[in-house]
């Protein structure tokens, strides 16, 4: 068994000190295009424009970017051996693969991929603190802390995970599938007693030192830059235009 | 396994998002009303959601040499009631999105659906009907634990389906096909699923008595009941109820 779980490098950015707003921009316009675009050329320029920002503008490492894009690829090759299977009922069970477009297969990955890296470009740029004001918009403010608290506690039980972990698979209890087994239930069980535990004191310790309802947290807010966004938006635009005008569709 | 970022056509996307949506408004307004009754349960909520959040994250060993990820809704469902799990389910898979790279933004919907909608459903159906057919509490946990994750993954085969039926055998064609392919590792992993539900569940009767209590999930036992509780009866014969 392993766990991992990915240091997404907000903090060693060059986009940290850009408006989260701007950022959002980018992201969302980048994930709508590869939605709405058809997808040769549109989601290739989505993919290109999108790996491009994080890797060379925003500077994010390579490895980190890589890594990120393991799971979703691990889909998109399921899905893309999938879909060329036929399977008929008619006559007994039968298999074959049917006679698509290879480049009709790849349609849905390629979409997904653009999609991905384009959505991917805000998490790995944003820290959430700078991303609470927007989600504040949206959803009550009850939902918000609970968000926040999740938040938090994703990284406290991510720790305690790892290093009981370590101390389990040092003692080779994940050296079979049945010991396997045995270690991941005691680790689940133990981790959420402990964090239960914790998160008692923690509430006890909050509640002695008067905290209200709500966490506050601090955040460099930033005001968008109205040129920014619209050169954003401006590039955007070229995008589509560039892609539709390829396709033949203006 | 959840529908990755972008995989679904665009209308299929804003059609399940469409779906999920009454029943993620109706979880918000039973969250709410749990949390303006049971304030302090608000680390409780939290923690469960974090909680689910790490079981999805962890990769289990299965049969085929593969691994796969649990998807953490019985617990959850068995704990707070299928609908304080729809908001809560869809909070974990927004982070999941944002944090693991699993599911995505415009496919929220569809996965909220099935994970945090139609899984949950079944495993309280499944926990309701042991626990009338008095089954006791570890093996109605074990059932609604293995039922959700079997459920959960029968809703993302046929939310695939439906998006790409299959050229000779159209939907139901699809549907064998990727449910197949599920199958694979989801029927063993939800075996495992159910039996850590199971054991969560038993110690939390054990350990945490407090905290089930204030969420409703067993009734609070007269005093000499509580003492034979904690002495030498089993958890079992405090009477659960089904969520707040």
């Amino acid at each position: 068994m392993s766990f991992h779980m990915p240091h997404l490098n907000y903090q060693h950015n060059r986009w940290q000190g850009k408006p989260a707003g701007e950022k959002l921009v980018w992201s969302g316009g980048l994930l709508a295009l590869a939605m709405f675009l058809p997808v040769y050329p549109g989601c290739l320029f989505v993919l290109i424009t999108a790996a491009a920002l994080a890797l060379l503008s925003a500077r994010i490492g390579p490895k980190v970017y890589f890594c990120l894009l393991l799971y979703p690829m691990s889909f998109i090759l399921l899905g893309a051996l999938v879909t060329p299977l036929s399977l008929s009922l008619d006559g007994g069970l039968t298999l074959r693969f049917s006679a698509l477009d290879p480049l009709k297969v790849l349609e849905p990955g390629l979409r997904s991929l653009s999609a991905f890296c384009s959505m991917i470009l805000l998490p790995l740029t944003t820290p959430s603190a700078d991303l609470l004001p927007f989600l504040n918009k949206i959803l009550p403010e009850d939902l918000t802390e609970l968000v926040v608290l999740t938040h938090r506690l994703i990284f406290v039980f991510c720790d305690t995970t790892e290093q009981m972990r370590q101390a389990q698979d040092a003692r080779l209890g994940y050296c079979s599938m049945p010991s396997a087994y045995r270690s991941l239930s005691s680790l689940l069980a133990a981790l959420l007693l402990r964090t239960l535990d914790r998160c008692r004191r923690l509430e006890s310790g909050l509640s002695a030192r008067g905290l209200g309802r709500s966490l506050c947290m601090l955040s460099q807010r930033q005001p968008c830059s109205p040129n920014a966004v619209a050169s954003t938006v401006l590039l955007l635009a070229l995008i589509a235009g560039l892609s539709l005008s390829w396709r033949g569709c203006l | 396994m959840h529908i990755a970022e972008g995989f679904l056509p665009v209308g299929h996307a804003v059609g399940w998002t469409a779906v999920s949506m009454p029943f993620f408004a109706h979880g918000i307004y039973r969250l709410r009303c749990v949390l303006r009754r049971y304030p302090n349960s608000r680390l409780l909520l939290a923690t469960s959601a974090a909680f689910i959040f790490v079981l999805s994250a962890l990769k289990l060993p299965s049969i085929t040499g593969s691994s796969s990820h649990p998807t953490g809704v019985g617990l959850g469902t068995v704990l707070f009631g299928p609908s304080v799990m729809a908001p809560l389910g869809t909070m974990v898979l927004l982070f999941q999105a944002l944090l693991l790279a699993h599911g995505g933004l415009t496919t929220l919907g569809a996965n909220a659906f099935s994970m945090a909608i139609a899984g949950p459903c079944v495993a309280s159906w499944v926990f309701g009907v042991s626990r009338k057919c008095r089954a006791s509490l570890m093996v109605a946990a074990f059932l609604a634990g293995t039922m959700g994750d079997w459920a959960t993954y029968l809703t993302t085969a046929a939310q695939l389906a439906l998006a790409f039926p299959d050229a000779a055998g159209g939907f139901a064609g699809s549907f064998v096909k990727f449910g197949s392919v599920f199958a694979i590792t989801q029927i063993p992993l939800a075996i495992v699923e159910g039996l850590v539900t199971a054991l969560v569940v038993d110690l939390l009767i054990s350990y945490s008595r407090p905290e089930l209590v204030e969420l409703s999930f067993i009734k609070e036992p007269p005093d000499e009941e509580l003492a034979d509780c904690n002495g030498s009866r089993s958890p079992d014969h405090c009477a659960p109820c089904h969520g707040p």
